[in-house]
């Protein structure tokens, strides 16, 4: 499913004294299948942007196309329930929506208010807490007698038993420990290959944006502002300084190191393998001189 | 020095569980020192605020804030000594506006009206928030949330600020904006810091270090003498610096390092000495 938007423009509690502009000149373009990362300040628009993709927030400028669907400002869109089976979000701190009595029963609640029956939900229970890394043992506990990090993975099986095209992640990882981060993004890359399923990916974290993401998309006061590979990106440091962004410690140091050589390594280094292939060549060929 | 918060021999059990989230833990924190508590999810740090404050009871084991015993009776003392910001701060939101959710604590303890609107400003100022005065908490993004329950700790001047995950929410510049005031807060008016965290620049920002594994402290110290247990911290699931990852990593691939690096100049610099000593051998 390709997500393409228009010229969209968002305004919160419009006509009142309260109006505010959140979104403006918006263009988005989302092959079906791939992995993007937005990223940007606290208030830059990013959690406003991600509400237009099923629909929850419509533009007041503008279109959005998902797949075969359009949203066009100012037509209320009534019929959105097959696309937000489509598109799973996952807001922050998902596990706090969790409510049924047993994780079984949370799963199953999304994929039954689609059609479902409760037999198949069930059955497929299983698969569902294998693809987020649960045991199966989780089964029929209390959601709420779990950890943290297991509460929100149960909170992220439930959203893929609806089996969605487009699954978005607004920071995912926040709060986890490293450990619990990796693994959770080690995930939803595995979904990306196995499944095929588009991510967006909303996060902090220029380490996970440059890692995962075979695009990002930079949004600054409202708008985007860079839309770029993380290589293309990243060769820009000055210019992400200069937006008030963190540059990922891989491209830190790699900047540190050729300053001080005085060399230019060809591509930026986005992950401490990177780093290390690169020094490796490096002293490898000052060895063979 | 002063002792700020002490822990004695603490230990605490959730009801129908098995095991204990606290084992005897026993620590001080001394008054303006900066203290980070680090430890995988699960490991009982997010017990061990909850009973700083009084929200959980010890099921054994006493603790002090700033000289005062911790009990039923003395609660409401012990809570006018302390601030605390959870991770979440949709659960601690309680005004109408920005204004009046500052203005809550102050109400509560009683501060004067031209007295709580300066303070209220400050702290806005502090957290860069000053233009959303007037908006409704429930409307503003997350970060910007966790900015305004910051303020509603800071407007208290609370003697002792806990932070439970507290920039766990905000962006990378937010994070250092955050710390910033807190340092400052600290400077100004001695205030002791105790963080929960999971973010390295912040424990490395940190006076003294305590890691918990499985509701124990098995490890306190300085940011460096803790990094200096790597694997050891790994096997945790705790995160290391990016300088101590890689020069681990260039060591494993043959190239001679000599130290274990926890800055980045410090790797450079290293790596600089030993590349020029082997373009001299060759050259010779």
């Amino acid at each position: 499913m390709d997500i393409v938007f228009r010229d969209v423009e968002h305004r919160y509690q419009i006509n009142t004294p309260f109006e505010k502009r959140a979104l403006y000149d918006i263009h988005v373009d989302i092959r079906s299948g791939s992995y993007v990362a937005v990223i940007g300040h606290t208030g830059s628009g990013k959690s406003t942007l991600l509400q237009h993709f099923n629909g929850l927030l419509q533009p007041t400028k503008g279109t959005v196309h998902l797949g075969d669907y359009t949203i066009v400002a100012g037509k209320k869109e009534k019929h959105l329930k097959p696309l937000r089976k489509k598109v799973g979000i996952v807001f922050q701190f998902p596990e706090h929506q969790l409510f049924e009595e047993t994780v079984e029963k949370d799963i199953c609640f999304g994929p039954m208010n689609f059609g479902m029956s409760e037999q198949e939900a069930k059955a497929r229970v299983g698969e569902w807490l294998a693809l987020v890394g649960l045991p199966e043992e989780v089964r029929h506990k209390s959601p709420f007698a779990l950890s943290g990090g297991q509460m929100r993975r149960v909170a992220i099986a439930g959203v893929l038993a609806m089996e969605p095209e487009v699954l978005v992640l607004d920071e995912p990882t926040a709060g986890l420990d490293p450990r619990g981060r990796k693994e959770m993004m080690d995930m939803f890359a595995n979904l990306q290959r196995q499944k095929k399923m588009t991510i967006v990916l909303v996060t902090h974290s220029m380490e996970e944006a440059a890692r995962y993401a075979d695009d990002i998309i930079i949004m600054h006061r409202g708008t985007i502002v860079r839309r770029g590979t993380p290589e293309q990106i990243f060769r820009n440091v000055d210019d992400l300084i200069h937006l008030g962004l963190d540059v990922p410690e891989t491209v830190l140091f790699q900047r540190a190191i050729e300053q001080k050589f005085g060399i230019q390594f060809p591509e930026p280094c986005l992950t401490i393998e990177d780093v290390e292939r690169s020094l490796q060549t490096l002293f490898t060929r000052v060895k063979r001189i | 020095m002063e002792v700020a918060v002490r822990v004695d021999d603490v230990s605490f059990q959730y009801a129908n569980e098995q095991t204990y989230a606290l084992q005897n833990i026993s620590f001080q924190v001394y008054k303006g020192e900066w203290v980070t508590i680090v430890g995988h999810n699960g490991s009982g740090k997010s017990t061990l605020a909850k009973l700083l404050i009084g929200l959980l009871p010890p099921t054994s084991g006493t603790i002090h804030v700033c000289g005062i015993p911790l009990n039923e009776e003395t609660i409401w003392d012990v809570r006018e000594q302390l601030g605390i910001v959870f991770q979440n701060p949709d659960n601690q939101f309680v005004g109408t506006t920005v204004q009046d959710d500052v203005a809550f604590g102050l109400e509560n303890r009683g501060i004067q009206k031209e007295e709580m609107k300066k303070r209220i400003n400050e702290a806005l100022k502090k957290v860069k928030m000053e233009d959303f005065i007037h908006h409704e908490p429930h409307r503003l993004s997350g970060g910007q949330k966790q900015r305004v329950a910051i303020a509603s700790a800071i407007a208290l001047q609370p003697n002792v600020i806990i932070l439970d995950e507290a920039t766990s929410m905000l962006d990378p510049s937010g994070k250092k904006e955050v710390l910033h005031v807190m340092q400052s807060l600290r400077r100004e008016h001695d205030m002791t810091v105790i963080s929960i965290t999971h973010d390295l620049n912040e424990v490395a920002k940190a006076d003294r270090v305590i890691v918990m594994n499985k509701g124990k402290i098995v490890l306190e110290g300085t940011p460096a003498h803790i990094f200096s247990y790597g694997e050891k911290l790994e096997e945790m699931g705790l995160d290391l610096p990016f300088s101590l990852q890689l020069s681990r990593r260039l060591k494993n691939n043959g190239i001679p390092m000599t130290a274990d690096h926890l800055t980045m100049e410090g790797l450079v610099s290293e790596l600089w000495t030993l590349y020029s000593a082997m373009s001299n051998i060759v050259t010779k």
